[in-house]
């Protein structure tokens, strides 16, 4: 260490911003976003790969082209976007009343934590102890698998993280922008219409879109809950890599990753930390 | 809320007056009453939740304790001492507790992964909460996040190509002459998929913690003399723990019920408790047994939040970070 290294480091942080963040920690930094990152563009570079492994690669765009081809998995991700959107409309309308529900009322003594851990109680328990559960509760309805059930196992599972950020909303909204709303005489349909809607409104699509993501990504609870007949694409996939693995998986990974990392980056944005 | 908001609150809320109102009036007042706003905006929510969460969790309960259809055949304790195999343990066979070794493993892995990914999670929060210069924060937090929200099921088979005898890291090794690692289709494998799905729930906590952490208290430490990794084991270690522990218990209890890693990278070492679940449902088709095995799962996570928040931690302090979960 030089003489003007130590002199820094006696003086402390004031002289030099950086102290403290020593190249070992730097270094530590890049490697996990490296590990973070890694696996995600393995995906990339294996579906413009033209050989399987290894590290020799050839650049090719058959495995995209071969997509169009592939009506199964056409049809899977095809359904999972619809399934996405039916969640996310109903997920999102339920958050917004919940989030009303546990932040804006004054609950008698303990039955508001209650309600706020029922809610959450979905977070906990894993999501394979779900799965289960709804696939015998459906077939003891004798509904079976399929749409219906796939639909509602996954307004369950986001509804919790859809209530979450829409009641942050909620709990940082400004209240007496309502209240003068009310004291300039709009009744509360109005107020709720023209002054709390459009301020919670960030927050709201943040939660339709981490519901939307949520849904189209699940796997667990589809996997047990869904049929021949509809077949979700998370599903697809995993039948597909259960047995060898066939090159056109990375490419609509690499669709579907696309679409996720989209619609979670925009969410982010929306949502206020 | 506090006892004192309550009383503040009653004394401001307008006391219902029911000898001088007309019953239009008090019908009124109800409606606009706190509990009838709040039953009816919690109500259809909770009641979705005890339909479609807690009643389908429920009749796994009821079908471990039935010896085939519930409320047909009989009550019985027969799925869970087979569970437990009473006569291996009478017999000192314990290397016959097949069921309760699996679940052993998996408690066992979930260690290692949460230790692992406590080390990991330690240094890129450090950077991203004390070092990280202004400017770039949003971007290399929401770096971060991101792959969280990616489906983790393409995250985990992504692993089979690097991991595989001739995948990417065993093709580097053998080129530079190095023998080749097993580092799939085994225990080894499952480690490293459920690290890489589950860090982010270390990860996040830890770095509100440490973005909350005073950075006047290091320079304090590093001013009266301690070095770069003192400072660190006595002021930023000993501060963010909670932060830490929070996500702990998440990866703890997330691992330890872990399917689709241990399935796609496992292979028979690697196998986890989940997996026989499944395979009571999927292909042996014993529903009681395999209900009896969830419930005992059930059991071991609840009995983990129990023991973690015995233990003063914050397991509600991480619960709102779960993206794709497994």
């Amino acid at each position: 260490m030089s003489v003007a290294d130590s002199i820094r480091d006696r003086v402390g942080s004031d002289s030099d911003p950086n102290d403290g963040a020593g190249s070992g920690l730097k270094l530590a930094t890049l490697l996990t976003y490296l590990f973070l990152y890694g696996p995600i563009l393995v995906v990339v570079l294996m579906s413009f790969d033209a050989g399987r492994y290894g590290l020799r690669w050839d650049f090719t765009t058959e495995w995209y082209a071969s997509l169009a081809t592939r009506s199964d998995l056409i049809g899977s991700l095809w359904l999972s976007i619809q399934i996405g959107i039916v969640v996310m409309i109903i997920s999102t309308v339920l958050a917004v009343v919940a989030a009303f529900g546990l932040s804006r009322f004054d609950w008698p003594k303990r039955k508001g934590p209650i309600a706020t851990y029922l809610i959450f109680v979905p977070l906990t328990l894993p999501i394979i102890i779900y799965g289960i559960g709804l696939f015998v509760f459906f077939t003891q309805l004798g509904i079976g698998r399929g749409f219906v059930p796939i639909v509602v196992g996954h307004v369950l599972y986001t509804l919790p993280f859809a209530t979450l950020v829409v009641g942050a909303g909620v709990i940082g909204l400004d209240r007496t922008l309502e209240e003068a709303a009310m004291d300039l005489g709009a009744d509360p349909l109005t107020t709720f219409r023209e002054v709390t809607l459009p301020a919670l409104m960030p927050n709201i699509v943040a939660a339709a879109l981490f519901s939307f993501t949520l849904s189209f990504d699940e796997f667990l609870i589809s996997f047990f809950v869904s049929g021949s007949g509809a077949v979700p694409l998370p599903v697809r996939i995993w039948g597909m890599v259960r047995a060898d693995i066939e090159p056109e998986v990375y490419a609509i990974s690499v669709i579907v990753l696309l679409i996720s990392i989209v619609i979670a980056a925009m969410a982010t944005r929306l949502r206020r930390f | 809320m506090s006892s004192q908001d309550d009383v503040a609150a009653d004394a401001v809320r307008p006391q219902p007056t029911p000898e001088t109102g007309t019953l239009r009036e008090r019908v009124l007042e109800w409606a606009d009453s706190e509990v009838f706003k709040g039953a009816i905006s919690l109500g259809p929510i909770l009641l979705l939740l005890t339909v479609f969460y807690a009643v389908p969790v429920a009749l796994l309960l009821v079908y471990s304790i039935f010896v085939e259809d519930p409320f047909a055949s009989g009550l019985t304790f027969e799925h869970f001492s087979r569970f437990v195999d009473v006569s291996a343990i009478t017999s000192l066979q314990f290397s016959e507790l097949s069921y309760v070794r699996l679940l052993g493993r998996s408690i066992g892995i979930a260690v290692i992964v949460t230790v692992l990914s406590l080390v990991i999670s330690y240094p890129i929060t450090y950077y991203l909460g004390q070092h990280a210069p202004e400017r770039w924060k949003i971007a290399l937090v929401m770096l971060v996040i991101i792959p969280f929200w990616t489906s983790y099921l393409i995250r985990t088979y992504a692993w089979i190509p690097i991991l595989s005898n001739n995948g990417f890291i065993n093709s580097a090794l053998t080129t530079v002459g190095l023998p080749s690692l097993p580092l799939l289709n085994n225990y080894v494998g499952s480690i490293i998929g459920l690290v890489y799905v589950f860090v982010p729930f270390t990860i996040l906590p830890l770095y509100a913690s440490m973005e909350g952490l005073d950075s006047s208290l290091i320079e304090a430490a590093r001013d009266l003399g301690a070095s770069r990794w003192e400072a660190f084991r006595e002021v930023v270690f000993p501060l963010t723990l909670p932060g830490a522990l929070a996500g702990g218990v998440f990866v703890f209890i997330k691992t330890a019920a872990a399917y689709v890693t241990p399935s796609l990278l496992g292979g028979t070492s690697g196998r986890m408790y989940a997996q026989v679940i499944e395979t009571q449902f999927g292909t042996a088709f014993n529903w009681n047994f395999g209900a009896a095995l969830a419930v005992i799962l059930v059991v071991v996570v609840l009995g983990t939040i129990w023991i973690a928040m015995r233990w003063g931690i914050d397991v509600k302090g991480s619960r709102g970070l779960g993206g794709g979960g497994l």
